[in-house]
């Protein structure tokens, strides 16, 4: 192996072991942790609970990929507040995004509205 | 001994009167009169047991031993003693119960009294009083309401229009705060097109009403206010009756207010409430104050002499005139790409008649601001909010009816620490307004909004201007560019159904999600009502937006001024005006706004107004939060601390709690989103039997 190869595959364990770290261990521990960090930052106050949509755009359950959202988190192009890595770690962030990638899919509603038009109007 | 011999050398002339009334009335039924406001403790907080500085002996202060002549007399003419009285001389009249039997002080004061009566017997009764010939003008003007919460500086012209009045056209409906009174009558005005009158204590209860009155005049909505003030200082009782008297009454409110008097005579009060009502009803309308003084209230009157009480004439609203609208029809016409957008433009059926035909005639896009009034079927395909804003960009024409703020639909200003500003529409647009704005101005509160330079202004009413301007358009319409127009027009219909099928898409998600999405209960509301005649009286934006409102009263918009507290107020009075048209008034109403008045409640179970209220309880200020936030990101510190002063939980508010207290149907909270269907059905049945519901809805944000 030579000394870059060498190098480099340090830094790709470094970098697995640190995504491990991040992601595995974690998501093992506390399946809700996305949620968590999501909620306490306070994404959902724009973008409701499962990121679904408000004052802002629905951003799950395919968020932008993690480079952009990141890049869109830090430095906005509409009227959303900037989010600086101190106020939010890219830890944090890839576990938000990790919970809005796993949002459920929307319900069909189309079927809703047609078990709906059975149902009794209002008496 | 008479009952109209009751007597005080230094009594109040009205109080007596009322106190005798209440007396003959315990006679007459045999019942306990209703605990007085003569007797007790007033707004202002004077303890008064009928009359005159001095004779307000708080009741505690009325023991066996100091009750003096004066104070049972006092006590007497208030009313309290009438039970005993009825007792001593009535006594085959049945009584109701419960009764209070005579303290022995007092029969013995009653005894000393009929063996030492008073030998001065000066005339006890008014027959009529000024409030009598108020309450003839008020009626002239076919006022159909007057909200008030009750107040000693009308309290002759509140007896007029209860007993002299007989309590009908207007009837009086009791309020709990004068900041509902108002709301009331804007919501109601929405619904009607014209005034509820508004009675208002002098500088306290005006000063309660004056977030009500600056929303209407935003709105430009007509109000007529009715404020009592006692102008004379020498019949002024001291301490709250003091404070509650004004040299200028209209004052505090009138930066935003459309006019107001001091009437000094009776005349002159019928003149200028006639005036009043004709001033809030011209376009732009909004709300009119006049003050009826306290002792031209209470002095007394007769009929035959009374003033002649002026004619309302017909209004007619200022339209365009007719080189102005041929100016905007040949723009319209030549234009291949205009656009219309119309804040409160529509009043009537004929007028959304109208405007339809005008947007038909050129196929152009119509668009309207958040939080407008109906002016235009929102189903219908030339109906464009969804994403309206490259339509914008893309117009060569954009004429704006009844704009409060033109400028931010044709601009873009972004919330930044350096406000960043840019125009939507081409550089090039031809930008042409129609409205009132310009006709009635006041300095001070900046409802101005943006200065627009627009190409063209027409201070006219926009309403009023469409039948001239519809024939107008369609007399110059190149028949050679029909084809473009219909072209334009199936453009139009594909982008909807495609916005449409975008925005159904979007509403599926967090379907299933607790707290209930926001399109969760607007999908299921709407399911419930679909089928009915119904009026939405509230909505905060975005919720509604997939409704098929295409009647005027289907929106009635937001507040006006944005002042929070409007919402729950203005939905009762709203549905007050839909339950004589037989229509299902639907609220969606916020948790923030509702605190500000939950009096209203009370108000909508005690003269049974039905209204389905769903509450949007996000348990916050949610804007508020938001705000913070975006502060904390800007200042690059964390959020955590933004709910501090933004949220409304710990404790959670009972809202069903709440409205159940003050007498109304009420179930929740409910955050799980498959119990809202049969909550809808169980509280639409209650509503259907004449009574508010009120659901309360956990819900996501927004």
């Amino acid at each position: 192996m030579s000394r870059s190869a060498g190098i480099l595959a340090a830094v790709f364990a470094v970098a697995g072991l640190a995504t491990a770290a991040l992601a595995g261990p974690r998501d093992a521990r506390h399946p809700d942790e996305g949620r968590e960090r999501y909620v306490a930052a306070g994404c959902w106050q724009c973008h409701g609970y499962e990121g679904q949509g408000g004052a802002g755009p629905r951003i799950g359950p395919r968020p932008l990929p993690l480079p952009a959202f990141t890049a869109l988190l830090r430095k906005p192009v509409s009227d959303m507040p900037p989010y600086s890595a101190r106020v939010l770690p890219d830890g944090d962030v890839l576990l938000i995004h990790r919970f809005l990638a796993s949002r459920p899919p929307p319900a069909d509603l189309a079927e809703v509205q047609r078990r709906a038009e059975s149902l009794p109007a209002a008496p | 001994m008479a009952l109209g011999d009751v007597n005080s050398a230094d009594g109040d002339r009205a109080d007596r009167v009322r106190g005798q009334a209440r007396l003959r009335r315990a006679h007459a039924t045999g019942r306990r009169p209703r605990p007085s406001r003569f007797l007790g403790t007033t707004r202002g907080g004077a303890v008064t047991a009928g009359g005159k500085r001095g004779r307000g002996a708080p009741l505690s202060a009325m023991t066996e031993s100091g009750m003096k002549r004066r104070s049972f007399l006092s006590l007497a003419a208030s009313g309290s003693v009438a039970v005993g009285l009825a007792g001593r001389e009535a006594s085959s009249q049945p009584v109701a119960s419960p009764v209070t039997t005579p303290a022995p002080s007092v029969a013995i004061e009653l005894d000393a009294y009929e063996a030492d009566p008073p030998t001065a017997m000066p005339a006890e009764t008014i027959e009529r009083v000024g409030s009598d010939f108020m309450v003839d003008v008020v009626k002239s003007l076919k006022i159909d309401y007057v909200a008030a919460t009750p107040g000693s500086s009308f309290r002759s012209l509140q007896e007029s229009f209860t007993v002299y009045g007989n309590n009908v056209t207007p009837e009086f409906l009791t309020c709990l705060h004068e900041e509902a009174s108002v709301a009331m009558a804007h919501g109601y005005s929405k619904i009607t097109g014209k005034p509820m009158a508004v009675l208002l204590h002098n500088t306290v209860g005006l000063q309660h009403a004056s977030m009500a009155i600056y929303n209407a005049y935003c709105d430009r909505v007509p109000v007529l206010l009715l404020i009592g003030n006692t102008a004379d200082a020498l019949s002024r009782r001291g301490g709250a009756e003091w404070y509650h008297s004004d040299t200028d009454p209209a004052a505090m409110v009138r930066n935003f207010t459309k006019w107001d008097d001091q009437p000094a005579s009776l005349g002159h009060f019928a003149e200028s409430t006639v005036r009043a009502y004709k001033v809030a009803m011209t376009p732009p309308m909004g709300p009119a104050i006049v003050t009826a003084d306290k002792g031209l209230q209470e002095s007394a009157s007769s009929k035959a002499g009374e003033p002649r009480i002026p004619g309302l004439p017909r209004i007619a609203f200022p339209a365009a005139d007719a080189g102005a609208v041929e100016d905007v029809a040949r723009a319209l016409a030549g234009a291949s790409a205009p656009v219309l957008i119309a804040d409160r433009l529509v009043r009537s059926p004929e007028g959304l008649r109208d405007f339809v035909a005008l947007a038909e005639l050129l196929q152009a896009p119509v668009l309207a601001p958040e939080g407008a009034r109906m002016s235009f079927p929102q189903l219908h395909p030339l109906f464009q909010n969804y994403g309206g804003r490259d339509l914008v960009g893309a117009a060569d024409v954009i004429v704006g009816f009844e704009m409060s703020d033109f400028w931010s639909s044709v601009n873009a200003l972004r919330d930044k620490p350096v406000s960043r500003e840019r125009r939507i529409a081409r550089p090039d647009a031809r930008l042409i307004s129609i409205g009132t704005s310009d006709l009635f101005l006041k300095a001070g509160p900046q409802t101005v909004q943006r200065f627009l330079d627009v190409d063209l202004s027409i201070g006219a009413d926009g309403e009023a201007t469409l039948p001239a301007l519809v024939e107008a358009v369609r007399r110059l319409l190149d028949k050679a560019g029909q084809g473009a127009r219909d072209a334009r027009r199936r453009a139009l219909e594909v982008r909807k159904a495609r916005l449409a099928q975008q925005f159904w898409r979007d509403a599926g998600y967090a379907w299933n999600a607790s707290p209930v999405s926001t399109a969760r209960l607007s999908f299921e509301l709407w399911q419930a009502i679909k089928t009915r005649d119904w009026s939405l009286v509230h909505t905060p934006r975005g919720f509604t937006s997939f409704w098929d409102k295409s009647r005027p009263y289907h929106d009635i918009g937001r507040s006006g001024g944005s002042g929070v507290g409007y919402a729950a107020p203005a939905s009762v009075g709203a549905a007050l005006a839909n339950r004589e048209r037989g229509r299902l008034s639907v609220a969606i109403q916020p948790d923030g706004d509702l605190m500000f008045s939950p009096g209203v409640l009370w108000t909508a179970a005690h003269h049974r107004i039905p209204i389905l209220s769903v509450m949007h309880n996000n348990r916050a200020y949610h804007q508020e939060v938001m705000h913070l936030q975006r502060m904390a990101c800007e200042h690059n510190r964390g959020i955590d601390r933004c709910t501090i002063g933004t949220t409304i939980d710990n404790p959670n508010i009972d809202y069903a709690m709440l409205a159940r207290s003050m007498g109304v149907y009420a179930e929740g909270p409910i955050s799980d989103p498959a119990k809202l269907a049969p909550a809808l059905r169980r509280a639409i049945a209650v509503v259907d039997a004449g009574e508010p519901a009120l659901l309360d809805v956990v819900c996501q944000p927004r």
